[in-house]
């Protein structure tokens, strides 16, 4: 929880005092670094999708009826 | 060696055909195999066969897919070694790595489990044959993802994860967890991905709603609608909220891209997205101000600041910012990265010729030059090394530099706003199936029909904003597309050219025949 809360301030204050000073190229320093944990939490997005999506045809089926015994 | 324009042209246009024309099933296979997953679970939980013949149906037009989408895939492959053999050879270390795992993981998992699901409905348990289909929808979207991660690394290449190796003249991996975990890599995943689902969900909302109208196949298609409406539903929005962090990482990686979607010549604090725009095609070293580059524009004001930023007042750099420079972001003149980069290739054949002669103090000189740094700050650090591709513009029309403007900005403008439609085609879609209505919802029914092939074209436009927007290199920043083509003769690129647009031809019709074969026979008795 602590980590959880640790890395949405992390995503706050870079929302709220983001450098506007850019690399020579254009780029953005912040994002030149790789930040390998978002993309881990990002790759999670995907079975999270398809959990979700499934239930949601479920709960779909059950709602218009067309398939009670799910 | 700088290649013959016409026979780079050519090979572009090759390549961009056998892309564009293995898009066409990529996507349908992404989505399908978890659909037909769907159906087969609900078969499975209730025991009912009419889920079954649902599943049956529907995993036919998948397999009819999925056979081409493999075959069409296998030609890019090879195009990488008789057209791109410099790019290959350039950053085959890096690009190679994830390909390999993309053939040894994902594209034996697919293969296995498509053998157990398509061909194993009377061999092998219900459990055993519910959980290929899973691992074949699995396998399909973890070669997606491993296709990405290269990608990715076309788009995004970071010295945090590899360099250009001095004594071998060629770029090599020196983190392999930064290059597969890199934000680029998995946000464009996750886009393609869940672009996969709504364009697989349309289909089978549209081919529902087909047999709607025609009165057949009643109970078939309400079934097959109502998953379609569910899975587009989550998908489309999911594809819009991920596509806002797409939008984020290309601003802050590739400056020209998200300048050239825009329509952005002069960069501007509080930056605005054209919603509705003709662009001119001009050079940005002659534009003056944003306003000389339209027709006609409808501008959201700050929008391309919140989203490419996260903040309100961000300032955007524009095409003619990233050529004059602008010294208070700190952005340097064109000229000068070219000078750096000229000066770290010169570097590099300094570092040879000095190897060759035996000479151990001027290959040390030489090889401190070339990674020396010549810009830190916020934590990166840039070699002159990690800027040699620039040197390959030195003394050339500086709008070389960044991508067409009009080409990139349509692309993207169409994508987004055939985004938008599926996602009002879907809420309709799902209120109507939900309140059981979608039966008799002529309007509904004839829209769906009418946007089935609307999401390969948001696709494909897509792709071709991600591609053409990263112009004009292959490797963003390090290596120019001028650069990576293959010294061979133009007739060569030119007959395959024309083999490959035959064959195309001839299995795009075949393939087309056979699915309205299919859809015209309808679910019974389709397995």
């Amino acid at each position: 929880m602590r980590k959880l809360v640790a890395l949405l301030l992390v995503f706050l204050g870079n929302f709220l005092f983001a450098s506007e000073q850019l690399m020579p190229n254009g780029m953005n320093p912040e994002t030149y670094k790789i930040n390998t944990t978002w993309g881990v939490i990002l790759f999670f997005f995907w079975p999270i999708l398809i959990i979700i999506a499934y239930k949601f045809i479920e709960f779909t089926l059950k709602k218009s009826g067309l398939e009670k015994d799910l | 060696m700088a290649m013959d324009m016409s026979m780079l042209e050519w090979a572009r246009a090759q390549f961009a055909m056998t892309a564009l024309f293995h898009f066409f099933f990529v996507p349908f296979t992404l989505g399908m195999s978890f659909i037909v997953a769907f159906f087969e679970t609900i078969y499975v939980k209730t025991g009912k066969q009419e889920w079954k013949e649902i599943t049956q149906f529907w995993q036919l037009i998948f397999a009819i897919n999925f056979a081409l989408g493999l075959s069409t895939g296998i030609i890019h492959e090879f195009e990488f070694g008789t057209n791109w053999a410099t790019y290959s050879w350039f950053v085959g270390d890096i690009f190679g790595a994830p390909l390999a795992v993309e053939g040894i993981v994902a594209f034996f998992m697919e293969a296995t489990f498509a053998a157990i699901s398509f061909f194993g409905w009377k061999r092998v348990s219900k459990g055993v044959h519910l959980a290929s289909s899973w691992l074949l929808a699995i396998g399909s979207n973890l070669s997606a993802l491993w296709i990405l991660i290269a990608n990715g690394f076309m788009q995004h290449p970071s010295n945090a994860f590899l360099k250009v190796d001095i004594d071998t003249s060629r770029a090599v991996m020196t983190n392999f967890w930064a290059l597969i975990t890199q934000p680029v890599a998995q946000v464009k995943f996750l886009h393609t991905i869940s672009a996969g689902y709504t364009l697989a969900s349309v289909f089978v909302l549209g081919i529902s709603a087909f047999y709607l109208l025609r009165g057949k196949h009643v109970e078939f298609a309400k079934k097959s609608a109502a998953v379609a409406a569910a899975f587009g539903l989550v998908s489309s929005i999911f594809v819009a909220v991920i596509g806002d962090d797409h939008a984020y990482e290309v601003t802050n990686t590739q400056p020209t891209k998200i300048a050239a979607m825009e329509g952005l010549y002069v960069g501007e604090k509080g930056a605005g997205i054209v919603a509705i725009g003709i662009p001119k095609n001009l050079p940005a070293s002659e534009v003056s101000s944003n306003d000389q580059a339209w027709v006609f524009k409808i501008e959201i004001p700050h929008l391309l600041s919140i989203l490419g930023k996260h903040s309100f007042n961000a300032y955007v750099p524009g095409l003619k910012d990233l050529i004059d420079g602008n010294p208070q972001y700190g952005i340097w003149p064109l000229s000068k990265l070219e000078k750096i980069g000229a000066e770290a290739r010169a570097d590099l054949l300094a570092y040879h010729e000095a190897k060759a002669r035996g000479d151990q103090a001027a290959m040390e000189k030489a090889k401190n030059d070339f990674y020396s740094v010549v810009w830190s700050g916020d934590g990166v650090k840039l070699t002159k090394s990690d800027l040699i591709g620039y040197g390959f513009f030195k003394g050339k029309n500086p709008d070389l530099i960044h991508p067409p403007v009009p080409p990139v900005f349509f692309s993207f403008h169409i994508m987004v706003g055939l985004g938008f439609w599926f996602i009002i085609l879907f809420i309709w879609a799902w209120i109507a199936v939900v309140k059981g209505s979608f039966e008799n919802s002529k309007l509904l029914q004839q829209l769906a029909v009418l946007s089935v092939p609307l999401p390969w074209i948001a696709t494909s436009f897509g792709w071709m904003t991600a591609e053409i927007g990263r112009q004009p290199w292959t490797v963003f920043g390090l290596l120019p597309t001028a650069e990576s083509a293959t010294p061979i003769a133009l007739a060569n690129v030119q007959a395959t050219f024309f083999m490959f647009l035959t064959a195309f031809v001839i299995l795009g019709i075949a393939e087309l025949k056979i699915l309205f074969t299919v859809v015209k026979h309808g679910p019974k008795g389709a397995h």
